[in-house]
């Protein structure tokens, strides 16, 4: 099908035009404030404050880390000279559809002139929603692929797709000596989220020809009861696949590990942090992620982030809240470069610069386009996986 | 004539006749549509006349637009509900006069009573005898406060919203709610509300169509065939998409409009149309109303006017130039720089009569004003 609207002439133009600035910027070194992406520098005078907005519904999993990976940014970028930036945040406990409510509420009574929505798919849809109608962009944490696939110009995903992360791990996960294709269980959220990961993580087994031996919804709690975890084992499967946030993800290793299974256990990117690696212990020993594969320019910009986020909240920062950084000062550094002219002209975003969750490179449709390697807990931390994987 | 018509079929062809084209510059359009006029079965339009902050419209953005069966024009913009007033100007309803909230994103009239019924970003609102009722999520049946879409069937008003499907019984008071709970709902995010004599269709973000037959209660589905919410694999062969934007019923037709192109239904054969393929002027279409049996389709680069054989685009170019291009089959097409145009390419609504077409778009409202024929009554015979 044509995807001509995304394809703009005008837009790529302007976009790299975009691009080259910073480049051309940073180079003259009048960039770059730390972990930034290194554009307000250039750009002085007064201005009204720029307004993003950040729907962070309070069942969010991950809801501090993204928050203050946002705060960080806004942080940052208001130590440049340029507009300044502020931040509102929105969300609410309330029934199905109360967010909304909410980013329609950041983008008519608060005046948000972008909007990052949570890794939750269901609000990263209902912000789509409010974007479709009211042309205010959103930059979404949420990694099912259909959120990029809903067609609407002026959105991007900041996290690697759920699917290319279960690609990677399916074809870089070695298969047993004994066997041409490994056998794996997959454990999935119930409801909503767990239809979604699903969609995408079957797909990308399809698509690698790995073997899907057993599929298990939890509940969003992510208790393990032995019945289940004895459901999960008795597929004999070669490899478990937790799909969980993390906390639910550290009790289903916990209680795996528990009930006896040696061989390998993989996860989304996501659970490459501190959360998951202090409450799985030494049962995390060996639990394998897919990860973004950095280049110089963003290992600069990850070790200034780690820095200034350790400095500031006194904690290691979690893969979403890098991630949520790189929305935020992404957006900022749009807003400024827009002026007057409305953000969502800008999009799609032909964007290539360093950021402090890898490079921040995106396709047509939105898709974060990156390069996927494994990284594997030892000793309480994540790093590169060795070069055998051999289950 | 002024104006020049341009004929080509090679794309280099084109582009050298656009540039002609802007160096000739824009001329007055007045007997321009009869000019390009050659055989399209639907009235043309022949020129624009924007309506801003000068009128008396409070925003930029106008999302919905209505003209009452009494002829009065009412507006939804960022900042407020507009009627306009004998003087050409708008008079300004907002939460100070009891509205739910500023951002009106749908009009609807119950022809029964002449009530005008108002969606929001927070509630749906009544305005009758000069005077608002509201209806939200926490003192109503309905289902969530950002209400896309509204329409009203008979004693029911219905109410498209991003947690379900609120229906209203006038008569009763009483509320029913259809979400993915009690229906084939996909999702329970609703963006579109329409009627024909025996349905309602609802429009589902991520979930096609569904039609729901009220006397039976019974719900139907139509989905994508190919079940990519991205790719078109299998044209003609049901809903272009999933991502359902807008749909619109008129004489036996059903249109679908998606940010993946467009789809019509006529109970027995489905077509779709994307850009690129087809001469829709984006895929990324907002809404849809149809005349007759002829398609208003607003996109976010202007007007595309079908009657599902013969195109008409109305497109605006980021500099704000407008052009009018008409593809019919076995013709070339015809190309041609407007000397007035939309106000923006974006287009949210659009109301359609024999008199005029109105057009909300996000940098204020247009009206278009048709050349001087009388086709309505041509594509009204024709058989879908």
């Amino acid at each position: 099908m044509g995807q001509g609207r995304r394809g703009r002439r005008w837009r790529r133009g302007r976009a790299r035009g975009v691009i080259a600035g910073a480049c051309f910027l940073c180079l003259l070194g009048l960039g770059s404030p730390p972990g930034g992406l290194g554009l307000g520098r250039a750009l002085g005078g007064e201005a009204a404050p720029l307004l993003i907005g950040l729907l962070l519904p309070p069942e969010e999993p991950q809801g501090l880390s993204v928050r203050q990976g946002v705060m960080l940014a806004v942080e940052t970028a208001n130590q440049a000279p340029g507009p300044r930036a502020r931040l509102v945040v929105r969300g609410r406990p309330g029934q199905w559809g109360a967010d909304a409510d909410e980013a329609a509420r950041m983008a008519t009574e608060d005046g948000a002139q972008a909007l990052i929505a949570p890794v939750d798919g269901a609000a990263s849809h209902l912000a789509l929603q409010v974007a479709g109608r009211t042309a205010v962009p959103v930059l979404t944490l949420c990694p099912d692929s259909l959120v990029t696939g809903t067609g609407v110009p002026w959105m991007a995903r900041i996290a690697p797709g759920a699917d290319l992360e279960a690609q990677t791990l399916f074809a870089q996960v070695g298969r047993p000596a004994d066997r041409h294709v490994p056998h794996w269980a997959v454990v999935l959220p119930a409801g909503r989220a767990g239809r979604e990961a699903a969609h995408d993580v079957l797909a990308a087994a399809r698509q690698m020809q790995a073997e899907v031996v057993k599929t298990l919804d939890v509940g969003t709690n992510g208790v393990a009861p032995p019945s289940s975890v004895a459901e999960v084992l008795a597929a004999r499967p070669d490899a478990i696949l937790v799909w969980l946030d993390p906390a639910p993800a550290a009790r289903w290793v916990l209680a795996l590990r528990g009930a006896g299974f040696a061989g390998r256990l993989a996860g989304p990117g996501r659970l490459a942090g501190p959360e998951f690696c202090v409450a799985t212990g030494a049962a995390g020993e060996g639990f394998t992620v897919p990860a973004i594969v950095y280049d110089a320019g963003s290992q600069a910009s990850s070790r200034r982030f780690t820095a200034a986020y350790r400095a500031r909240f006194g904690q290691e920062p979690e893969v979403v809240a890098a991630q949520a950084y790189d929305a935020a000062s992404l957006l900022i550094t749009l807003l400024r470069e827009s002026g007057a002219h409305p953000l969502h002209r800008l999009f799609p975003l032909v964007w290539t610069g360093p950021g402090a969750s890898g490079p921040l490179r995106f396709d047509r449709q939105g898709n974060r386009v990156v390069t996927l390697t494994l990284r594997v807990c030892h000793h309480g931390s994540f790093q590169a996986a060795p070069a055998s994987s051999a289950l | 004539m002024q104006w020049s018509v341009i004929q080509w079929r090679s794309r280099s062809a084109r582009w050298l006749t656009l540039g002609c084209l802007l160096i000739a510059g824009p001329v007055p359009g007045a007997g321009a549509a009869r000019e390009l006029d050659q055989g399209v079965p639907f009235p043309l339009l022949e020129g624009f006349e924007n309506f801003g902050e000068k009128d008396g419209i409070p925003g930029h953005k106008v999302h919905s637009v209505l003209k009452t069966r009494e002829g009065q024009l009412w507006i939804g913009t960022f900042d407020g509900l507009c009627v306009r007033q004998a003087d050409g100007k708008f008079r300004r309803y907002g939460p100070e006069e009891g509205l739910s909230h500023k951002l009106v994103l749908c009009l609807a009239e119950d022809t029964n009573t002449g009530d005008l019924w108002i969606g929001t970003a927070r509630g749906l609102n009544r305005f009758s005898g000069g005077k608002f009722t509201t209806y939200t999520q926490t003192d109503s049946g309905l289902p969530n406060n950002v209400v896309y879409g509204v329409d009203v069937v008979g004693e029911t008003v219905w109410a498209a919203t991003a947690a379900g499907a609120g229906a209203l019984n006038l008569r009763t008071g009483a509320w029913k709610i259809y979400d993915q709970n009690n229906t084939l709902m996909h999702e329970p995010w609703c963006y579109a509300i329409t009627k024909s004599p025996e349905f309602v269709y609802i429009g589902v973000w991520g979930g096609g169509i569904l039609e729901h037959n009220p006397k039976t209660g019974s719900f139907k589905e139509y989905r994508d065939p190919d079940g990519d919410f991205q790719f078109v694999l299998a044209a003609d062969a049901g809903p272009v998409g999933d991502i359902t934007s807008w749909v619109y019923w008129e004489e036996g037709v059903l249109w679908q409009a998606t940010y993946f192109g467009m789809s019509r239904y006529d109970g027995a054969r489905w077509r779709t149309w994307v850009e690129g393929k087809s001469p829709l002027l984006s895929n990324f279409v907002n809404f849809v109303t149809a005349h007759h049996r002829v398609a208003w389709i607003g996109t976010d680069r202007g007007v595309s006017v079908t009657d599902a054989t013969n195109w008409v685009n109305y497109a605006v170019s980021e500099k704000g130039e407008g052009t009018v291009e008409i593809h019919q089959p076995h013709q070339p097409v015809v190309r041609q720089r407007l000397a007035t145009t939309l106000a923006n390419g974006f287009v949210l609504g659009i109301w359609v009569d024999d008199q005029e077409v109105w057009f909300a778009t996000s940098n204020g409202l247009t009206r278009g004003r048709y050349a001087p024929q009388d086709k309505a009554a041509r594509v009204a015979e024709a058989q879908p």
